[in-house]
């Protein structure tokens, strides 16, 4: 296994004595001192392996699911759910966008790396599983990449906006055979169709109603899947709102300063987003109709 | 003097770090599964997913399909790693896909992007994918990065 560099060991000795406690309130400490105060990666990363060394002479076994679950209790400060503060404590302000978080991001990743390094190399594949809406999060990185020679190709897209000059959208669904799809039949004023397209993988099909109205837009998307996995969706802050029409439930969602919608009703899925207000997309819900 | 040494230091210290994992082929232990961490959002990107197709023979497929907020300038994913395993439980990397090589990886002027990268694995092995999506001008854009689940191929 390839070592860290270690230019800083012999003045980072001063952890040497520290218990693994320590060590882990230290790193947890640093991410909220502004970054003038803040240890450097070298040293950090020190810490880190100081703590993997130990653990490695107490004969721990470590798996790289477990890394990085104790990545995000010990060392990721967004992760605010997982960490336990005292009693006493503040639970700590979502961290912003800038400065710190942005200093952090680089910390993360240089740390994680050596959580892999560290992990031995594997990946465990047991969190593999799908919920649509626990998959309203993500999580942003930076990675390596080794190029290759393997081909890539493009998927079977049909813009078939000149088949269908004006937006007919039950109807191109029904030539495609989809049926039970939920469209929304009333469209905020001064939205027309601009574009449509329609895509096919392995696993699924996917309908795409593009509008526009000046600089504003709206997307109706219809998606029939068997066993392609559920989408990620992009949603600002952690509230959704379930909102409940006839037998089916939507969730309603931000997204910067759009909002989304989204339903799904057996193998079909409806969701649309847009330049609108929480009125429209709740208006546009209360005119979906079944096709 | 002594700052310039330090960044230098710094700097070497990244590239030797860099060096060190592309070595080893590692991958990154943070994003091991569909974890529920922070929300997101972004100015550029709806929603996306990515799965791994086994096409038969050992052929392996990883699919992905990218929606915008609405017309972007790119769009689709700049790189898909490839992990293959013998047992289902340790992977180890295969391949890359960047869209510098495969262009039809990216989108342009676009607000849905889908496309595929195929490999040749051998069959009875399993392969899961380290995908990541982009969208937004050519620089400044989000990029997000999430594993498949595995498939046999």
């Amino acid at each position: 296994m390839p070592r860290i560099p270690s230019r800083g060991s012999r003045a980072f000795s001063k952890y040497d004595a520290m218990d693994d406690e320590a060590l882990r309130s230290f790193l947890r400490s640093d991410a909220s001192k502004p970054e003038a105060e803040a240890a450097g990666t070298e040293e950090l990363l020190y810490v880190m392996e100081l703590l993997e060394k130990r653990r490695k002479e107490r004969g721990e076994a470590r798996d790289a699911q477990k890394a990085f679950e104790e990545f995000k209790r010990y060392y990721d400060p967004r992760n605010a759910a997982a960490q336990k503060p005292p009693v006493h404590a503040k639970v700590p302000a979502p961290p912003p966008k800038t400065g710190t978080a942005f200093r952090w991001n680089r910390k993360l990743t240089n740390a994680a790396a050596v959580i892999a390094l560290l992990a031995g190399c594997t990946l465990s594949v047991g969190a593999a599983r799908f919920d649509l809406w626990e998959l309203l999060v993500k999580f942003t990185r930076e990675t390596l990449y080794i190029e290759t020679d393997d081909g890539g190709e493009p998927a079977r897209i049909t813009d078939s906006a000149k088949q269908f000059p004006y937006s007919d959208f039950p109807e191109v669904l029904r030539q495609h055979g989809i049926s039970g799809a939920m469209i929304p039949t009333w469209l905020p004023e001064g939205f027309a169709f601009a574009d449509r397209r329609i895509s096919e993988t392995p696993r699924s099909r996917m309908f795409y109603e593009y509008y526009a109205n000046r600089d504003k837009s709206l997307t109706l998307e219809i998606v029939e899947n068997s066993l392609e996995p559920p989408a990620y969706f992009e949603q600002l802050g952690s509230e959704v709102e379930v909102y409940r029409k006839n037998n089916y439930i939507f969730y309603i969602f931000q997204n910067e300063t759009q909002y989304q919608a989204a339903c799904i009703d057996g193998a079909v899925q409806c969701i649309f987003w847009g330049d609108l207000t929480h009125e429209e997309i709740v208006q546009m819900i209360e005119s979906i109709k079944k096709v | 003097m002594i700052e310039m040494m330090k960044n230098s230091g710094r700097t070497l210290f990244c590239v030797l770090l860099a060096i060190c994992l592309m070595g080893t082929m590692t991958v990154p232990a943070f994003a091991a599964g569909r974890e529920p961490l922070q929300p997101y959002s972004s100015a550029y990107l709806s929603n996306y997913n990515a799965y791994v197709y086994p096409a038969g023979n050992g052929v392996v497929q990883v699919w992905f399909n990218a929606a915008g907020t609405r017309v972007v300038d790119c769009l689709g994913s700049q790189v898909i790693q490839l992990y293959e395993s013998i047992d289902g439980s340790s992977f180890s990397w295969v391949a890359t896909f960047t869209s510098s090589s495969y262009p039809s990886m990216m989108g342009y002027q676009t607000g849905f992007h889908s496309s595929h990268v195929t490999y040749s694995g051998i069959p009875g092995r399993y392969y899961m994918a380290y995908v990541n999506i982009y969208g937004g001008p050519a620089q400044g854009g989000t990029s997000r990065y999430f594993w498949t689940a595995s498939q046999i191929a």
